[in-house]
């Protein structure tokens, strides 16, 4: 039964490959469109655990009715004194006056934002000092200073707290108060420096995206070169490396239509799913290259999926229980990286028994002509 | 080997500061060193005391402004305090020398302060006590910090019907630590179970565990290797143990599977295993090494536990590989020739 079928299904791809190449592109092109609506979000440590853990319980109560510290949105402020020329009238201790009413004025702006609770700095313990030993006993007085201010008068601090925000809230904000301190006349001799989750997620979040980026060429590059190697032909060597690309772009489409992110946390997934994508790949070709040595096309094809069909299946089946097996821990994002994996791999698969076979035979009927099996050793000859 | 490895398991380090694994030249990340080297950690541990609205009696406290409140976190702080591992104890009673003799008094003097946004929630259900820690907040000193507070919490007078729990970015990345390990042994624990079901259903009930022994022996060796060359059980790796196991059941499968065909072809166990081993052995190395290629890819991140995975889910494969190939031929070699 299963013979025939499989049969019955190299003799449909054998006679009509450009019919069903045009299928599979089209809807994988669609599936993948999916992938638009993935976003890459940000995460603190609580968003690593079930929101039934008690301290991750308290933790949001704390968010939720206090909104700081505990909820996470704390952000800081830091101006350091940094004179360039010697002998200018730049800042060199930050108790200045000129520095302190600008904290103040930023302090304001930045208050006046409704996600704000509330925003503390060395301003709130002078009252309009006019030399800079006014403020220094006025800083001195109020017992408060050395929150604020280093030892050596070099930096202050500015702390706000915010109302419990989404991380996206919580980004915007983080964005809007930067455009604050800068869009204040800052008074020369003074660097700004920020901190605090947001400021820290936003930078994780970018690195997150960029080590995407580079590891996931990186790995479709080094794969490449590996089964060019490995066949000793181009041709076979794109033509195993199209499965992990279909598997790829259709997993990711697929992750996004069901409404899931990535995390910094997941952010390697990608390359990770091509390292086991391509075995699929590397197996079919193969076996289509030892069967197309004594058997015609069409034979040969259905000699490569009956004959790799058992194994591919159970190694899929293995593969998938190995990431099924991740949504059974009670770290969050486990489950999303079980998903993704099990995604690419099963459609990296259906890409094998699909998109390999229909490019075996263009390949082998019409462009083999064109394009020889050894234009690898030509090329390197 | 395994004994060797093996010895590495204990030493496997947890690593739960997810910010830790941020390259330190980021802006963000050096200015916080920056701050928290002049002043001291912004992240504390937090006691939330709530009133218990469940349990409602006469005698239980219904407002945290309460005066029999201030008295437990005055205890609690005093108690606090005595530990060298505590630095600063902050909450409603810092603001009191003296127990308070009424609620309005303390509604008076916090209100004076303007500190009450921090230190209740809107309808004065909810107060926090912050604790910093007086050394470095590391994983051991958290964990201290968090098991003095327990026995202080223990021992002070508590009034009822006030639910008291310790919470805080620190105590959060502690029960983070946790739950990886619980995490990594119920992932692992599952994942073999289904693999060794697999397996036993599609190669029967010896040469289903023959298959299955290699990969875990295998598995042991990638842990062990984390241990000895100290690569930490991070957020990243946590998930390594039931991918390698889906992952590395193919190279024992296609050996088991070749092995069995070519003894049929040939005859008999060795010859069948003189001409499968080679072959297959070249292909599955051929296999693994675009796996590995790909994993490896993951060791250019900035990232340090995207690195981590990269590195240990590399290491797996090769170890998996490695005892896929000289294990499984020598344990099916074994049971033909008992048998």
């Amino acid at each position: 039964m299963i013979d025939r079928m499989i049969d019955f299904y190299s003799k449909q791809i054998t006679e009509h490959p450009f019919v069903i190449l045009t299928a599979l592109l089209v809807s994988a092109m669609i599936i993948a469109t999916g992938a638009t609506n993935i976003e890459n979000v940000s995460q603190n440590n609580e968003d690593f655990l079930p929101d039934t853990v008690k301290s991750v319980e308290a933790f949001d109560v704390i968010g939720a009715e206090f909104g700081q510290g505990g909820g996470g949105s704390t952000y800081t402020v830091m101006f350091e004194t940094s004179p360039k020329y010697p002998d200018s009238n730049e800042i060199r201790d930050v108790r200045d006056p000129e520095l302190l009413t600008y904290i103040e004025t930023v302090s304001s702006d930045i208050e006046s934002m409704k996600e704000v609770v509330s925003v503390n700095s060395a301003a709130d313990l002078v009252d309009n000092p006019s030399t800079k030993r006014e403020a220094s006993n006025q800083l001195q007085g109020s017992g408060q200073a050395s929150s604020y201010i280093s030892d050596d008068y070099s930096f202050t601090i500015m702390r706000i707290s915010s109302t419990d925000l989404s991380s996206d809230e919580a980004n915007e904000l983080a964005t809007r108060i930067k455009t604050s301190v800068e869009r204040n006349d800052q008074p020369a001799g003074i660097e700004t420096g920020y901190t605090g989750q947001p400021f820290i997620n936003q930078a994780f979040q970018a690195e997150s995206q960029s080590t995407q980026g580079q590891t996931s060429l990186l790995s479709i590059i080094g794969v490449f070169v590996v089964v060019i190697f490995l066949f000793r032909s181009i041709t076979y060597g794109f033509t195993s490396l199209s499965a992990l690309i279909f598997g790829i772009l259709t997993g990711i489409g697929v992750f996004g239509w069901l409404g899931l992110n990535l995390s910094p946390a997941t952010s390697g997934s990608i390359s990770m799913g091509m390292g086991i994508a391509i075995d699929f790949g590397i197996q079919t070709v193969s076996r289509y290259k030892d069967e197309r040595k004594k058997l015609d096309v069409q034979k040969a094809l259905s000699e490569m999926i009956s004959g790799v069909l058992r194994p591919m299946s159970i190694a899929l089946v293995a593969s998938i229980i190995g990431f099924t097996a991740l949504s059974f821990g009670r770290i969050t994002f486990l489950s999303s990286l079980g998903t993704i994996l099990t995604l690419t791999t099963l459609f990296a698969y259906i890409g094998a028994l699909t998109l390999i076979p229909v490019l075996l035979v263009i390949y082998d009927r019409y462009l083999d002509k064109y394009i020889p099996d050894n234009l690898y050793k030509n090329i390197l000859r | 080997m395994t004994v060797l490895l093996a010895t590495g398991l204990p030493d496997i380090q947890l690593e739960t500061d997810f910010q830790s694994s941020l390259p330190d030249d980021l802006p963000p990340i050096q200015t916080q060193e920056k701050v928290e080297s002049e002043f001291r950690s912004s992240s504390a541990i937090i006691i939330l005391f709530q009133t218990n609205e469940e349990k409602l009696e006469e005698s239980f406290v219904t407002d945290v402004r309460d005066p029999e409140l201030i008295r437990t976190q005055m205890a609690l702080k005093d108690e606090l305090e005595e530990e060298s591992i505590v630095g600063e104890v902050r909450s409603t009673a810092s603001l009191f020398e003296e127990v308070p003799e009424s609620k309005a008094r303390v509604k008076r003097v916090v209100e004076r302060t303007g500190q009450g946004d921090q230190l209740f929630n809107r309808d004065y259900t909810a107060t926090q006590m912050f604790v910093t820690l007086e050394e470095e907040m590391n994983e051991e000193n958290i964990r201290e910090a968090n098991r003095k507070i327990r026995e202080n919490l223990d021992q002070t007078p508590k009034q009822p019907g006030i639910d008291i729990t310790i919470t805080g970015n620190p105590v959060i990345r502690t029960d983070i630590g946790d739950i990886l390990v619980s995490d990594s042994v119920t992932t692992i624990s599952i994942a073999s179970l289904l693999i060794l079901t697999l397996l036993t259903a599609t190669r029967g009930r010896v040469y289903g565990p023959i298959t299955f022994l290699p990969l875990f022996i295998g598995l042991i060796w990638t842990l062990g290797t984390m241990g000895i060359a100290q690569i930490p059980l991070t957020i990243a790796t946590i998930a390594l143990g039931a991918m390698i196991l889906g992952l590395g059941v193919e190279y024992g499968s296609f050996i088991t599977e070749r092995v069995l065909e070519e003894k049929e072809r040939q005859g008999g166990i060795e010859d069948g295993l003189r001409e499968a081993v080679p072959t297959t052995g070249l292909a599955i190395l051929g296999s693994s090494m675009t796996t590995v290629v790909g994993f490896s890819a993951l060791l250019i991140a900035s990232i340090s536990f995207i690195r981590d995975l990269g590195l240990t889910l590399s290491i797996g494969i090769i170890l998996t590989l490695t005892s896929a190939l000289v294990l499984t031929p020598s344990l099916i070699l074994e049971y033909e020739r008992w048998t």
